[in-house]
């Protein structure tokens, strides 16, 4: 099982309080854009192997939605942080 | 809910009724919403504060659940209502019943369907969680631990918590 630190309870807990929530910095564009433009951002997304940027809700817990960078090829949440925040920097290709 | 169950090392009872009130305040707010409950709200996520026989837990950045006995319910919430603070305050008293779990292995009982290590949840700590799928407010009061569960959920909860200190009472 996942262990994932919530940057919101600040504490490190089981996965099976958390949900996932697809992929983080998605931004909505404006209604005025093309078809094709509102096709990618309802449809189209980044699939990494490596260092992927997702959105995971604390369901069970604070009930806050956050952040996570997890690694797609070891399956290790890199890093956690408030939504809003910008996605920070993660040395490598892969998480180590 | 029929006769508290017990054990030599675990005891489930069904808890009376009490006002239950989930408090959705900014931080700013909050010690102003603690002074019309005249309940003090938790700093941090997870503490439980208590003034008499009220208490509050901190469950998120902006959310409280606050208990009472059932007769403060209606002041508590005309006191909060006439503070004019720019929060929210629901009264949940019959959406949750509670059970207390109590005894030296009620930690090792809980274990049974929460994942999280209660062992580093203090007493006058808690949290909301989850046990077997069902979403519970877990409250580490002096004497044990106390299960919030929606009431639709409770016989199927209390059902699972007796089977487990079956298992106890054979292993323990």
């Amino acid at each position: 099982m996942l262990l994932i630190h919530c940057p919101y309870c600040d504490e490190t807990l089981p996965e099976a309080e958390f949900t996932y929530a697809g992929e983080a910095h998605i931004v909505r564009p404006d209604p005025s854009v093309s078809d094709e433009t509102w096709r990618d951002f309802l449809y189209i997304r980044s699939n990494p192997k490596g260092p992927h940027a997702e959105r995971w809700r604390h369901a069970h817990g604070c009930a806050r939605y956050f952040n996570a960078i997890r690694d797609t090829v070891s399956d290790r949440v890199l890093v956690t942080y408030k939504a809003g925040e910008p996605r920070p920097a993660i040395a490598g290709e892969h998480g180590q | 809910m029929d006769e508290p169950v017990k054990t030599m090392s675990t005891t489930v009872e069904a808890l009376p009724a009490r006002a239950r009130f989930s408090l959705r305040a900014t931080e700013a707010d909050a010690a102003a919403a603690g002074e019309a409950l005249a309940v003090p709200l938790g700093a941090t996520i997870g503490e439980i504060a208590v003034a008499g026989d009220r208490r509050s837990l901190r469950l998120g950045p902006d959310e409280w659940v606050v208990v009472a006995p059932l007769e403060d319910a209606a002041p508590m919430a005309g006191a909060f209502a006439a503070s004019g603070i720019a929060g929210s305050l629901v009264e949940i008293s019959n959406r949750e019943v509670s059970f207390a779990v109590s005894g030296p292995a009620a930690e090792d009982l809980l274990a049974h369907g929460c994942p999280r290590d209660l062992s580093r949840m203090a007493p006058g700590r808690g949290a909301r969680t989850v046990f077997d799928g069902l979403s519970v407010v877990l409250w580490h009061v002096e004497d044990g631990f106390e299960v919030d569960v929606w009431r639709s959920y409770a016989p199927f909860l209390e059902a699972l918590l007796t089977a487990a200190q079956r298992e106890l009472a054979v292993t323990v």
